[in-house]
C-alpha cells in the first residue's frame, strides 16, 4: 500500500503538535515573555532548521548516488 | 483514501479560528505552518522512497526540486519566526509573500509533474493545506 507511511506520518505530526510554542510566542509579543518563552521560540527556529537540514540531506543523498553511478565501471559487452 | 481523510482532518485542526491580535494570528499560523510543511516533506520523501525500477511514484529530478524548495521555505520561515516579535506589518507581509511564491513554485516545478495519480493527489491536498494557512496569515497583515 503506497500511501500508508504518508498517513502515518501525518497522524504523528498531529499528535506531536506543541501549543506551548504558540503560547510562548504570544507571551513574548504581549510583553510578558519569560526566559522559558524565549527558549521555546528558539526551539521552534531550530525545528525549522531541522526541516531545512532534512531537505538538504535528501538532495545530497541523490547527488551522491548519481555520482557513484557515473563512476561505476561499465561491464564489458559480449565478444 | 485514508491518507486524504487524515490530511483533511489535519487541515481542520490547523486552520481553526485563531484569537487575539493580527500579529498573534500570524504567529499561530506560522507555527501551524511548520507542521503542514513537515507533513508535506514526509509525504514526498515517503513517496520517493517507494520508487522501484518499475513503478516511479516521484522521479528523482522532481524530488530534488521539491526538497530544494522546501529547504528555501524552511529558511524563509526561520527568518520570519525570528523577526515576528520586532518586525513591522509590512515586513511580515513581504516575507509571507515571498513564502507564497515559493509555494507556487513547489506546485508548478514539483507537484504538477508527478505522474502517479495517488501520490499527486496526496501532495496536492498537503500543499493546499499549507497555502490555506498562509492565506489566513496574509489576511491579517493586509
Amino acid at each position: 500500500m503506497a500511501t500508508a507511511p504518508v498517513a502515518l506520518s501525518v497522524i504523528q505530526l498531529v499528535l506531536a503538535a506543541e501549543p506551548e510554542v504558540v503560547q510562548a510566542i504570544h507571551n513574548i509579543l504581549s510583553g510578558n515573555g519569560s526566559a522559558d518563552d524565549l527558549a521555546t521560540l528558539k526551539a521552534d527556529s531550530i525545528a525549522w532548521q531541522a526541516i531545512a537540514d532534512h531537505a538538504a540531506a535528501q538532495i545530497e543523498k541523490l547527488n551522491s548516488s548519481a555520482k557513484n553511478a557515473a563512476s561505476m565501471p561499465v561491464a564489458p559487452g559480449p565478444r | 483514501m485514508y491518507t486524504r481523510l487524515y490530511v483533511l482532518v489535519l487541515v481542520f485542526l490547523l486552520t481553526g479560528c485563531p484569537k487575539g491580535t493580527a500579529l498573534h494570528k500570524v504567529t499561530v499560523a506560522e507555527h501551524n505552518f511548520r507542521f503542514t510543511v513537515q507533513a508535506f516533506q514526509d509525504a514526498e520523501i515517503a513517496a520517493h522512497d517507494q520508487n522501484t525500477p518499475v513503478v516511479i511514484f516521484v522521479p528523482d529530478d522532481l524530488h530534488m526540486k521539491m526538497q530544494g524548495t522546501i529547504l528555501k521555505i524552511a529558511l524563509a520561515e526561520k527568518d520570519l519566526n525570528n523577526s515576528l516579535a520586532t518586525a513591522s506589518k509590512s515586513t511580515i507581509k513581504a516575507k509571507l509573500d515571498a513564502i507564497y511564491s515559493l509555494l507556487d513554485s513547489l506546485n508548478s516545478d514539483g507537484v504538477l509533474g508527478v505522474k502517479n495519480p495517488t501520490t499527486k493527489a496526496t501532495l496536492e491536498i498537503a500543499l493546499d493545506s499549507i497555502k490555506a494557512i498562509i492565506d489566513s496569515a496574509l489576511t491579517q497583515v493586509q
